[in-house]
């Protein structure tokens, strides 16, 4: 396998396809697009070793047999236009076949048009079914906040007495949005009662004013759609304004970030987080893949890597189910019935229903420093 | 290999856009008004247009001309409001509008979406219109800056008494230069709506005021060509330092520093000088040494 | 929760006056608007952090090691991006697009430093101690910020109008070309001011970092915009005036934030300044004099 980065990998790799079509028939490129840098680069780092550890051990197994598998890792640094300018390189005729990414919500709605208008598939990071409105060759490897978090709600409601709900949300993003909307939908629907709701920006780091504000309401629960960094300092800036600890945060998976627990300390115990990934689940496909990351990357594995992994591993098994010769429309075509991914995330399989990705999920709490799964 | 060099074609459609957004910077600082307003009427135009063929199905060219109407008149109120303003008070000044352009874009979501932002927008500047446009601005620019108006923002720039004294009201022509970069600002930010897709009120803040201020220092604000060659230069830099990845804002910075301090009339700007110099030099007859002060300059 | 609100206003206001005070300083001596403070203000921080990371957390070690590499990291600003445009007419612009491009190659540095990762003071740098009062909860830290602006606002002033370097510095203030004819040396009055400028930020960007919990290569901008706001409301190169506007906005900002929405904040914060500008550009304590640079007829 090759891994070309970069402008120069881009025209390198666009030259040596548009002269050497003939000789090598059998190469197929599968392009990532991540914020490799910029402010999200704790996720898009991840995904991309997940992805990378998919195709290097697909390339050991021969999984598609003879093919070169050329992977191609993009760094957009979480800048939009940069995403958009990756995209139309990407979707040119002698481009790759599959693309994965980009990180965020924000630039996968803006780079869906690009792919969709040009017949290119995209398996995409995007925690909002909005971007699957775009069009046919746009799929969500994730599953969004209607996924997950009812199954937070019910077990809050059936096996906790947390019955009055606060919510604090990132109002820069349709993932956290919708966070908010399904928590606020499930709690009520469940006979619970949302006592507050207050918008935040994802770079604000002053929330005494907030905090104070809260303070004066009566709250069970604090679910928190916000980023881990922001997550952790919320947690903090509560518990030293007096919030007592009878009242537990939670969250859904962007706080299952193992950064979350080293940032918040002492204030991050008795956490809620549904997540889609935890380590150290006894299943094989899970050990395989924990012992396998952790001699590659020696980093310890979080969920965004569990899911760039499973998201490396539908794309090789779509481009496998697209037979001998696969053009992007076999391989869109391939995805739409891909069956079953085994995969280290939920409930170990991940499948689709109309491009819409289901894989259960597991609750957690956050007790002494570690995620320990309660369900 | 076509398919090759439409890749760049993004690119290309960049470099025209903050081109014309570089324009508008230019023209406020060849006349010594110290307006960081470009950004902010970017802003304005940029979102009208969107929020019209988004939300209320308005045809696009229209919502264009729309989004440079509303982006002219604010610059019209603005240019009342600060035209009694001196230097670092037109800079704050304009810089509030900045930030509450921003503000208004976070905060009234049912027209904007928040933080969110407007997707979907129909792309409609494609690349063979963005050149048709951005030729009919440097022909505008250039047309302006030949005759009196020209004249008079250079002298009203290097020295503001005497272009009193010699009965120039530098009050107008400030408020002139301010409603005409309005228009040109507008036009920047509808035609990025336009071609972009996708717009946050986040990219119309402090990123942009610098990159509008980047642009026209490394071009120059005296020649139209200023404007594009800054443009040009800002917009192949990331692509160009790529290889150096995570440094490329440091050599932004760095290039820019350089170009303040030694290159302070930008790089068209100076170069042209140089060309007079030796247009001059050439003229003088062969002797006369260092007579004759070759910088003097015709404007 | 008025009055804790007040208090939080009171806080992070103070905060904002020391940021400002450094600002304001460059801007009184030598005519500058300095859009680097933000980094220098980061990197304050960062320095510190640097410094407890090594040797144990310790409040007077993070501040005094802020403090430091903010005052040299200024004075080095100075000597690259100032200094070689001071002779130069209209220099006013071209020093605030040479610290525009000063500011961006500082932040870069910071973020690949950083890897773009929010890091935060380690726990235990400043003990958790609360008083209860009148019904409300105060944090010891909430104390101590406000108490540091006084004696650096206190400080500054003595420092301005007792003694021979404050006589000095007034003099270049007024005029630099005069001052160098009294045998002044103008430059190295420039360093020390560009030293004491950095060393505010410093200092602010750690009680900032340890106040929020963040340490971060961004954290500088929403600072140096509302800097603006603060040192027009109190008058540009007026210490008392920084103080007071900072206070002012830090209120207005945390009062805005707990009855409006967080979202308005901003948008009134810089429609205020308008007014300002427009009604009473020389701001709360501006000096008549200022006026003439002001407007124009």
């Amino acid at each position: 396998m090759k891994i070309i980065s970069g402008r120069m990998g881009a025209a390198a790799l666009g030259v040596s396809l548009a002269f050497g079509a003939a000789a090598h028939a059998a190469d197929i490129g599968i392009m990532s697009i991540q914020a490799m840098s910029g402010p999200y680069a704790f996720a898009g780092v991840s995904y991309a070793n997940g992805i990378k550890l998919a195709v290097e051990q697909a390339e050991a197994d021969h999984y598609l047999g003879d093919t070169n598998i050329k992977l191609q890792m993009e760094d957009n640094a979480g800048d939009k236009n940069q995403a958009i300018n990756l995209a139309n390189q990407a979707v040119r005729p002698d481009g790759p076949i599959i693309v994965l990414g980009p990180t965020t919500t924000v630039d996968t709605l803006a780079v869906a048009p690009v792919f969709n208008d040009n017949k290119t598939p995209l398996l995409s990071l995007a925690t909002s079914s909005l971007s699957l409105e775009t069009g046919p060759w746009i799929f969500n490897t994730e599953q969004n906040a209607g996924d997950l978090l009812p199954v937070l709600t019910h077990y809050l409601l059936t096996k906790t007495d947390l019955r009055k709900i606060a919510i604090i949300y990132d109002r820069s993003s349709d993932g956290y949005l919708e966070q908010r909307d399904t928590i606020a939908k499930t709690v009520k629907e469940g006979g619970g009662e949302i006592v507050a709701s207050e918008a935040v920006t994802g770079t604000d780091t002053n929330f005494l004013p907030l905090v104070t504000k809260m303070m004066g309401v009566d709250i069970d629960a604090i679910y928190l759609a916000v980023t881990p960094e922001q997550g952790a300092n919320l947690m903090i800036q509560f518990r030293q304004a007096g919030l007592p600890d009878k009242v537990h945060f939670m969250g859904g998976i962007t706080l299952a970030s193992p950064s979350i627990m080293e940032m918040a300390g002492q204030a991050a115990e008795g956490t809620y987080v549904i997540a889609d990934y935890i380590a150290g689940v006894d299943r094989p496909v899970n050990k395989a893949f924990e012992e396998a990351f952790q001699k590659k990357f020696n980093a310890p594995v979080d969920q965004f890597a569990a899911v760039g992994y499973t998201m490396g591993k539908a794309a090789l098994k779509a481009i496998k189910d697209a037979g001998a010769e696969p053009t992007r429309e076999k391989v869109r075509d391939a995805l739409l019935n891909i069956g079953s991914v085994p995969s280290p995330l939920g409930n170990g399989s991940w499948t689709h229903k109309d491009r819409h990705p289901h894989y259960g999920a597991i609750v957690t709490m956050i007790k002494d420093g570690k995620l320990s799964a309660i369900e | 290999m076509i398919s090759f060099l439409s890749s760049y074609q993004s690119l290309a459609d960049q470099i025209l856009i903050y081109s014309v957004l570089a324009m508008s910077q230019c023209l406020v600082m060849r006349a010594g008004l110290f307006s960081l307003a470009p950004t902010a009427f970017a802003g304005i135009g940029a979102y009208t247009m969107a929020v019209l063929t988004t939300a209320h199905g308005v045809n696009p060219v229209l919502a264009i001309v729309c989004g440079v109407m509303l982006a002219t008149l604010v610059a019209a109120a603005m240019a009342l409001a600060t035209s009694r303003l001196r230097g670092v008070f037109q800079a704050v000044a304009t810089l509030a509008l900045v930030q509450v352009m921003v503000t208004v874009g976070l905060g009234w979501e049912s027209v904007t979406r928040g933080a969110l932002g407007i997707n979907g927008i129909p792309k409609v500047a494609t690349t063979g219109w963005l050149l048709l446009v951005v030729a009919l601005a440097t022909w505008l620019l250039w047309t302006i800056g030949r005759y009196s108006i020209g004249r008079a923002f250079d002298l009203i720039r290097e020295d503001e008494t005497v272009a009193v004294s010699l009965g120039i009201s530098v009050m107008r022509y400030h408020r002139f230069a301010m409603i005409l970069s309005g228009l040109l600002g507008g036009l920047a930010g509808a035609l990025y709506a336009a071609n972009s897709h996708a717009i946050q009120p986040s990219e119309f803040g402090f990123s942009m005021i610098v990159a509008g201020l980047t642009m026209a220092v490394l071009g120059g604000h005296k020649s139209v060509w200023g404007a594009l060659l800054g443009a040009a230069i800002l917009i192949s830099l990331p692509e160009l330092f790529r290889v150096f990845a995570e440094y490329r804002s440091v050599f932004q910075g760095v290039l820019l520093m350089l170009v303040i301090i030694f290159l302070p009339n930008g790089i068209v700007d100076s170069l042209l000088e140089l060309a007079h110099e030796r247009k001059v030099r050439r003229a003088l007859p062969s002797g006369d040494g260092g007579n004759i002060d070759t910088k003097a300059r015709a404007t | 929760m008025l009055l804790q609100q007040l208090l939080n206003g009171v806080v992070v206001g103070s905060v904002y006056a020391i940021f400002a005070l450094g600002f304001t300083l460059l801007f009184g001596v030598n005519n500058i608007l300095n859009m680097a403070h933000g980094s220098v203000f980061m990197w304050g921080a960062f320095a510190g952090l640097a410094a407890v990371t090594y040797f144990g957390p310790s409040f007077p070690l993070a501040v005094v090691v802020g403090m430091l590499a903010g005052g040299l990291l200024s004075v080095l600003l100075d000597i690259v991006a100032f200094r070689p445009l001071r002779r130069r007419k209209g220099a006013d612009m071209s020093a605030l697009l040479s610290s525009l491009g000063a500011n961006l190659v500082l932040l870069s540095l910071a973020q690949n430093l950083s890897n773009t990762k929010v890091m935060r003071y380690p726990f235990g740098i400043f003990p958790i101690v609360n008083f209860q009062v009148f019904g409300l909860r105060i944090q010891l830290l909430q104390l101590v910020i406000p108490l540091i602006c006084i004696v650096m606002v206190a400080a500054l002033v003595f420092l301005l109008y007792r003694t021979g370097l404050g006589r000095r510095i007034r003099s270049v203030a007024f005029s630099e070309s005069t001052s160098r004819l009294l045998g002044i040396n103008s430059e190295w009055v420039n360093a020390q001011v560009f030293f004491m400028s950095g060393a505010l930020a410093g200092l602010a960007g750690v009680l900032i970092g340890i106040a929020f919990n963040s340490v971060h290569y961004h954290m500088g901008e929403p600072f140096l915009l509302k800097a603006f706001v603060v040192i027009i409301l109190g008058g540009l190169g007026s210490i008392p005036g920084a103080l007071v506007a900072g206070v002012v906005i830090g209120t207005i900002e945390t009062l805005t934030i707990s009855y409006v929405s967080s979202a308005a904040a901003d948008g009134i914060t810089f429609a205020v300044l308008f007014l300002i500008i427009l009604i009473r550009p020389t701001g709360l304590f501006g000096k008549a004099s200022t006026v003439m640079r002001v407007q124009r007829q």
